[in-house]
């Protein structure tokens, strides 16, 4: 195939994007997280500018539809879900332009012939040169149908070592597996039909700007990778909690329960990011290595360690934003035994030299007092107590709070003495926020991954074995609960979790902090 | 001679901006927030409208911000300050920034950077905001420390802008070339699809058109500038360039006056090209009285195309907004702004 050399008018300028033409093609297309996110970001990628110049989106379901009443649709989900409003018709009309519909069953030959041929239209119209991504917002159960529907009328072709040459790439959302044996399954399968690199596992917290500035803070400033072993760690606590419940889902959340549903990715996502060793390059390989020697190392949990490290908790009624709550098992669809996991929280040890002897304190719940997603180190105390403050009292005035979400930042505690006579001590927090430092919001996350798939950087996407590392880790809990019938710790609805869990921090003589 | 005594004043000044951040009885306690310095220099008859636009600007919320002017009605090595706090609450405490007005007399022109850098933050970027014609001499001190330039070519002139631009390696963004942007992507829109990218190197005829009286208004030949730059055009004045191939290009830079318009805003751009046995043509108009650009193209064997494009008219304050946090530095434009200043009518200087 000719290559057609770049337009020369695009070159030396903010729009001489590395974003290769491609068409966008999203396979549940009728569904919220294309309305709610996916859109969105494509229409915010295109107001900033960086999407490819040659660019075409194709919606895939079932639901009857026309190209103008499907563009229709995503122009209003666009202008209330979008960050940014209103709606800008100068970035949004060239989208909706270049969209299309495709109805049809997943499961049916046809749908994907007829993908085949809009695809076609879409080289020879807009100039998408061949170039695929699929996203797959669809039921887990769907995925693989798919892919093989892609493959038999020949769009999912092996990558190509040419350089330029066309690609076809396949994005999948979470979960991936619900334990070891079905992820390794999943990835046997999918390996009859597509490469790994071909692959785009998404777990949306990797594209969080925090998560990303984690890697910019220990490995682009020296201060922090000086400090960042167990000789000035005493504990890190990383922290995802929502004040919402279940949601009606209540059926959905019976079979999964939040271990799998944000520790085994996002919470063991964060954990790797915070401990791993400093890459050799910013390769996606190279970063992804390093985050699958963290989860090798590890400690494993089974059998009665488990007990012993892991709560358990779920939610029982109460207030949440001044609002009074059900219980999780009096929401619909729960059975009114249930055992299900809405809160988590863990200790863990990494086996290694950098890590040994600093607990890791891991905790997810639902219907807690707020939202937020952080990660908060804490620095050993001073070997003296000079001032007879915190540290005297063992704890230590000094931790680095990255907030992942909402207002994401990082601040940096420390003890201040209070001016006057005397050597009062006082703690202050040196603040700083994405939303004050850059102004704006910051991009969504699906922004971020969106464009690294379509530029074919898979450095924030998940890596099989990392995804069977994570099962490996989080199933002998799950056994262990199973066989074990570990207890489960209510907790008021509103709270911060069960006191359980208080007392996995207290026995080190720690506390969790209040986000 | 007089050489004044400004380090009295400066000194006050101090003391005023430390007062900002005592306590006050009843209200929750004040945090500063500084990501940056912002130095907007302006005349003494624009400073009410440049206070005005300030307290719109979004980033002065989280910058130290400079209002600084030159005087003549002051005594000549007077410095008149002011200083205040701008805050906004959030949750129990106060989020200030603090604004530093200094009003300078004519003969304290060559000490204004001494007092900018002695009061800006350190170890945060500066920005500086040059929107308005300036004395070289402060215009060269003060670019010399910024870390960010923000212009406007529309207000300096095609050639100051390109001196001070050759003068710094601070990231340089100019105003006009941001307000040029839906032009320039209508033009370069024609040449996307692959079919037609071939005409882009084979273009032969360019003609601009603003409104008047004078044809080479900034925008006019910023617009030029660019399409010489990125094609490597050899500009022969205002009315002939050599493309890369060195083939002739026919311009032409035209003026039209049109009642209730302000000059120099561009009114079409139109180019011709022919490419194997093809012709095509291009036609990106905005109707005078409108906010529209209409975008017509066609091209033998590739049909033609028409499309509406709403031209944003963001104001002062929300297009310095948007230079403020712009993250990428735009390597056409110093390339454009030194093209642009080749086309002067031949024969001139």
């Amino acid at each position: 195939m000719n290559q057609v050399p770049p337009n020369p008018l695009r070159e030396g300028t903010p729009d001489d994007q590395q974003t290769p033409p491609c068409a966008f093609v999203i396979f549940g297309a009728s569904g919220d997280l294309t309305r709610r996110k996916l859109l969105p970001a494509l229409y915010n990628l295109g107001l900033s500018r960086s999407l490819p110049h040659a660019f075409s989106v194709l919606g895939v379901a079932r639901r009857p539809k026309t190209d103008a009443s499907f563009g229709e649709e995503m122009r209003e989900a666009v202008g209330k879900f979008s960050r940014r409003k209103p709606l800008d018709l100068n970035a949004w009309v060239p989208i909706e332009q270049a969209t299309g519909y495709v109805q049809g069953s997943f499961d049916q030959a046809k749908t994907y012939h007829d993908l085949r041929a809009r695809l076609q239209r879409s080289d020879a119209e807009r100039g998408t040169a061949q170039n695929r991504v699929f996203y797959l917002a669809v039921a887990p159960s769907e995925v693989l149908t798919i892919v093989r529907g892609l493959h038999e009328v020949g769009l999912l072709p092996r990558p190509s070592p040419e350089p330029g040459a066309p690609f076809s790439r396949v994005v999948v959302e979470k979960p991936f597996g619900e334990d070891l044996p079905s992820a390794q399954a999943l990835n046997r399968e999918l390996y009859r039909y597509l490469d790994e690199r071909q692959l785009y596992r998404i777990d949306h917290y990797l594209g969080k700007e925090t998560v990303q500035n984690l890697i910019v803070l220990r490995f682009g400033n020296a201060i922090f990778e000086a400090l960042w072993n167990r000789s000035h760690i005493s504990h890190v606590e990383i922290t995802v909690a929502e004040d919402i419940g279940v949601e009606g889902r209540g059926k959905f959340y019976e079979q999964v329960g939040i271990t799998r549903d944000i520790v085994q990715n996002h919470l063991l996502q964060l954990l790797t990011i915070t401990a791993m060793e400093p890459p050799a390059t910013l390769d996606a390989d190279a970063v992804r290595d390093e985050k699958v020697k963290i989860l090798r190392s590890l400690r494993p949990l089974r059998g009665a360690d488990v007990l012993a490290s892991v709560v358990r908790g779920q939610y029982a009624r109460g207030i949440v934003r001044g609002d009074a709550v059900p219980g999780y098992r009096e929401e619909p669809d729960v059975a009114p035994a249930s055992v299900t996991d809405t809160y988590v929280a863990m200790r863990l040890q990494i086996d290694s030299w950098r890590w040994a002897g600093v607990p890791f304190f891991l905790r997810a719940g639902k219907r807690l007092a707020k939202r937020v997603a952080e990660i908060a180190v804490h620095f050993r105390s001073p070997p003296l107590a000079l001032f007879g403050t915190a540290a005297a009292a063992g704890r230590s005035p000094n931790s680095l709070v990255l907030r992942v979400q909402p207002d994401e930042g990082v601040a940096l505690r420390f003890d201040t003495k209070i001016p006057g006579a005397g050597m009062a001590m006082r703690e202050v927090s040196m603040d700083f926020r994405y939303g004050t430092a850059f102004g704006g919001s910051s991009p969504e996350a699906y922004e971020r991954l969106l464009l690294d798939a379509m530029r074919g950087d898979p450095t924030l996407f998940t890596r099989a074995d990392e995804v069977e590392a994570q099962w490996g880790f989080i199933d002998p809990i799950l056994s262990a609960w199973r066989e074990h019938g570990a207890p489960v710790a209510l907790y008021e609805a509103g709270s911060m979790g069960p006191a359980e869990a208080d007392q996995l921090l207290a026995r080190d003589g720690f506390a969790w902090r209040r986000p | 001679m007089d050489t004044g005594k400004l380090s009295d004043a400066l000194s006050q000044l101090e003391r005023s901006l430390a007062a900002l951040w005592a306590p006050e009885a009843g209200q929750p306690p004040k945090s500063r927030v500084c990501t940056g310095n912002l130095v907007l220099l302006t005349g003494a008859e624009r400073r009410a409208s440049a206070q005005a636009m300030l307290d719109e600007l979004r980033a002065s919320e989280r910058m130290r911000t400079f209002l600084v002017s030159i005087d003549p009605r002051l005594p000549p090595w007077s410095l008149e300050a002011g200083v205040s706090a701008r805050c906004q609450r959030e949750g129990e405490q106060l989020l200030c920034s603090e604004r530093i007005e200094l009003s300078l007399g004519a003969g304290a022109i060559d000490r204004v950077p001494s007092v900018v850098s002695s009061l800006w933050v350190p170890e945060v970027p500066t920005t500086f905001v040059l929107l308005e014609p300036a004395p070289a001499l402060l215009v060269s001190a003060l670019t010399r420390d910024a870390s960010r330039l923000i212009l406007d070519s529309e207000a300096l002139g095609v050639e100051v802008s390109a001196t001070i631009a050759a003068s710094t390696h601070a990231h340089l963004i100019d105003l006009a070339w941001m307000r040029l942007y839906p032009w320039r992507n209508a033009v370069a829109g024609a040449f996307d699809t692959p079919a037609l990218r071939a005409a882009v190197s084979a273009i032969h005829r360019l003609a601009v058109r603003c409104t008047g009286p004078a044809p080479c208004a900034p925008a006019a030949r910023l617009l030029v500038g660019w399409l010489a730059s990125r094609l490597r055009w050899s500009l022969q004045g205002t009315t002939a360039a050599s493309d890369a191939q060195h083939q002739h290009v026919a311009l032409q830079l035209e003026a039209q006056a049109v009642d209730g318009v302000p000059a120099g805003k561009l009114l079409s751009v139109e180019l011709g090209a022919t490419f194997g046995e093809a012709h095509l043509l291009l036609d990106v108009e905005r109707s005078p009285h409108t906010t529209t650009l209409q975008v017509t193209r066609s091209a033998e064997g590739h049909g033609a195309s028409v499309r509406r494009i709403t031209l944003p008219e963001p104001s002062l304050h929300e297009l310095l907004d948007r230079a403020i946090d712009d993250p990428t530095p735009d390597t056409a434009l110093r390339q454009t702004l030194q093209r642009a200043t080749l086309l002067t009518p031949q024969g001139a200087p």
